[in-house]
């Protein structure tokens, strides 16, 4: 009761920051009551509609079980609903209370109304001046054969880029996870993957010339495995492990690489790819504490994310290096929460000799650019260096940050099948560069030269999932 | 159109009193009766009507339960005076109890200046969500399935467009605006 009263009178002390949204501090008010209400004793649980989910699924995602006695105001009956929701197997979830054999005994039945469960995560679909084209999907069954394991597949597959000696590239994944793990906070993830590339680096011509006749290309085939443990440190901070190995598989060069620099000088080009045969095998860990209370749309709330990864020799890898990544971002409701201001920061360094396609890569940081389609290079579009710093003279780095502020103003909140709609318009600033530079005595501005991309839109978060009609999404998938 | 609100002075303290009966619609009413708590959590802030700027913010919280076995609502009202608990034999009572503030501390009086106009909003939610139960449950449904979060290549620099099954959990089952007619407190002569 002290605790409520506090929270009330704590509500008062501050009122100019509690009184447009929902308080922070009100969750003791908003979520139930331990000490309220009769104390019941769970009986039994009857589950009930599931026609292809197994029951004890459902079982494992509720927070009570048989044999739980608590007050009837408690927290977690009020969440019960929501955590066989969040699933995402089930259109609906009801739940009721009846009496049981014996005074204070209840049967509790939670009634389910089944719903589709194979879902389309992502669609690659376009062209550019140097691949024709390009499409693909990744597609994933949330609840395979009702056992609560979520299957995926992605496929994508790009005609022959234009790039002398290339060939056409594809890549395919398969996956398959489990969240809540014998009803714990573990979750297990497995994956593997095969890539064969033919990616395209400069070899001629000003940086700021994307034509594919400028460039060669390597090709190789990449086989992968992938297994990963997550744990919920709490229930908004997630710890995860993970391990990888690669087999690679590099078809020879016709002669060493090299670019031609306008002005006639020559360099090596360092693409980090053992020739022939090789193996990469790493082992990572991951950190995530999400508070945003809507990740689809958010207007508050912060997102702390650090990734490590280490490959070396000892774990029986061909390739030595770290890489260390790191993105904070917050958002802040201004002028009513109709409004939204957030700011995104990320940094990344790789130590030691990352191949290739586990460098930054520019088309990743710059959202007017085309990102990797499943490890997929599909451009050879330089960005746009508005700022004239040189940026479009890196595609890969070991260094790379970006600064992103977004504004979003609320355009729609309502009910199925469309839920809401935010406007939103964002400018980065990226560099991307080469540690070896800084080494070298040239400050860091030098060696991660700045690029800046302003890009608008619109979000809709829907029944089915989320969809960003924006610029730099067009501009990505079009020939330019 | 404003509702109707009844202010007074008691002590050192502005208080409130209001109905706000449509926040229930039928199925509402219905679950009252099921053993499960209903919650209504009500929020109230005071503006001056010129500046439109909050005063003072005060919450409470109303909450309704069946007992099965007794046959009797168990109503709770927990606000800045402390926590209440009364006993009713029927839905209606019950529900009368939870659809209304009776003498809610709104502000203490010297934060509210003689002769200066005001203006009271309710924000009234049945069974809301925490900000925290919210962002945990909507987390599940937009993980991508089979992936964690070092999936080479993943969420870290990209952004994220993609479509999964993804039902609406609203941080509340229904919410209400109300707004006061304006208000004012007389100035004292003396």
């Amino acid at each position: 009761v002290k605790l409520w009263i506090a929270i009330v009178i704590s509500l008062v002390a501050a009122p100019a920051a509690r009184a447009q949204s929902m308080g922070e501090d009100e969750p003791a008010l908003a979520d139930g009551d331990p000490t309220f209400g009769p104390q019941i004793s769970i009986e039994a649980i009857e589950i009930r509609g599931n026609e292809s989910t197994a029951t004890r699924v459902i079982r494992r995602a509720l927070p009570v079980a048989t044999g739980d006695v608590l007050r009837a105001g408690d927290a977690r009956l009020r969440r019960a609903r929501y955590q066989v929701l969040a699933l995402g197997f089930f259109r609906d979830v009801h739940l009721s209370m009846r009496k049981g054999s014996s005074r204070g005994r209840v049967v509790l039945v939670v009634t389910v109304e089944e719903r589709g469960t194979i879902v389309l995560n992502q669609l690659y679909v376009g062209s550019s001046t140097a691949t024709p084209w390009w499409a693909g999907a990744d597609v994933s069954d949330r609840n395979a054969l009702g056992t609560g394991v979520a299957f995926g597949a992605a496929l994508v597959g790009a005609g022959q880029p234009k790039v002398p000696g290339a060939e056409g590239q594809w890549a395919g994944q398969l996956r398959a996870g489990v969240n809540g793990l014998a009803g714990t906070r573990l979750a297990a993830h497995g994956a593997i993957a095969r890539i064969a590339a033919s990616e395209p680096f400069r070899i001629r011509g000003a940086a700021s010339d994307g034509d594919p006749a400028n460039f060669a290309a390597i090709t190789y085939r990449r086989s992968a495995a992938r297994a990963a443990l997550g744990y919920d440190l709490t229930p908004l901070a997630h710890l995860s492990l993970a391990s990888r190995v690669e087999w690679i598989d590099v078809a020879p060069l016709a002669m060493a690489p090299q670019r031609v620099r306008p002005d006639g000088t020559i360099e090596a080009v360092e693409l980090g790819l053992e020739p022939g045969k090789s193996r990469l095998a790493s082992l990572a860990v991951g950190f995530d504490v999400d508070t945003r209370p809507d990740p689809v749309l958010p207007n508050r709330g912060s997102r702390v994310q650090v990734r490590g990864e280490l490959a070396s020799p000892a774990l029986g890898s061909d390739y030595r290096y770290f890489a260390a990544l790191g993105r904070y971002e917050r958002w802040f409701p201004v002028a009513g929460a109709t409004n939204v201001v957030s700011v995104h920061l990320t940094a990344g360094a790789i130590f030691g000799e990352a191949p290739l396609f586990d460098r930054f890569y520019r088309g990743d940081l710059n959202r007017l650019l085309t990102p990797r389609a499943l490890g997929l290079v599909l451009t050879t579009r330089p960005p746009l260096d508005l700022l004239d710093t040189g940026a479009d003279d890196h595609v890969y780095g070991n260094l790379a940050g970006a600064i992103e502020v977004q504004y979003a103003r609320r355009w729609f909140r309502r009910r199925a099948p469309i839920y809401g709609g935010d406007w939103f318009v964002a400018i980065a600033t990226t560099g991307l560069g080469q540690r070896a530079a800084v080494a070298d005595g040239s400050s860091l501005y030098r060696a991660m030269p700045l690029d800046v991309a302003v890009d608008l839109g619109l979000r809709l978060d829907t029944e089915i999932g989320i969809f960003e009609l924006a610029l730099g999404n067009g501009l990505g998938r079009v020939p330019l | 159109m404003p509702a109707r609100f009844r202010f007074s002075e008691r002590k050192d303290t502005l208080v409130v009193s209001a109905r706000f009966p449509q926040l229930f619609d039928e199925a509402a009413v219905q679950r009252l009766s099921s053993g499960f708590a209903t919650t209504v959590l009500v929020r109230a802030i005071v503006y001056e009507q010129v500046v439109a700027e909050p005063q003072a913010v005060a919450a409470t919280s109303l909450r309704v339960v069946y007992d099965l076995w007794d046959e009797e609502y168990r109503v709770r009202i927990v606000d800045q005076q402390g926590q209440r608990d009364q006993t009713f034999g029927r839905r209606g009572e019950a529900l009368r109890a939870v659809t209304a503030i009776e003498g809610m501390p709104l502000a203490p009086l010297t934060a509210i200046e003689p002769g200066k106009r005001y203006l009271c909003q309710l924000v009234v939610m049945l069974n809301p969500v925490s900000d925290a139960s919210l962002a945990e449950m909507r987390r599940w449904l937009t993980r991508r399935a089979g992936t964690g979060p070092l999936e080479a290549g993943a969420a870290v620099f990209g952004s994220v467009v993609s479509f999964f099954v993804n039902p609406q959990i609203l941080a509340a089952d229904r919410t209400l605006h109300v707004q006061s007619q304006p208000f004012y407190r007389p100035a004292v002569t003396r």
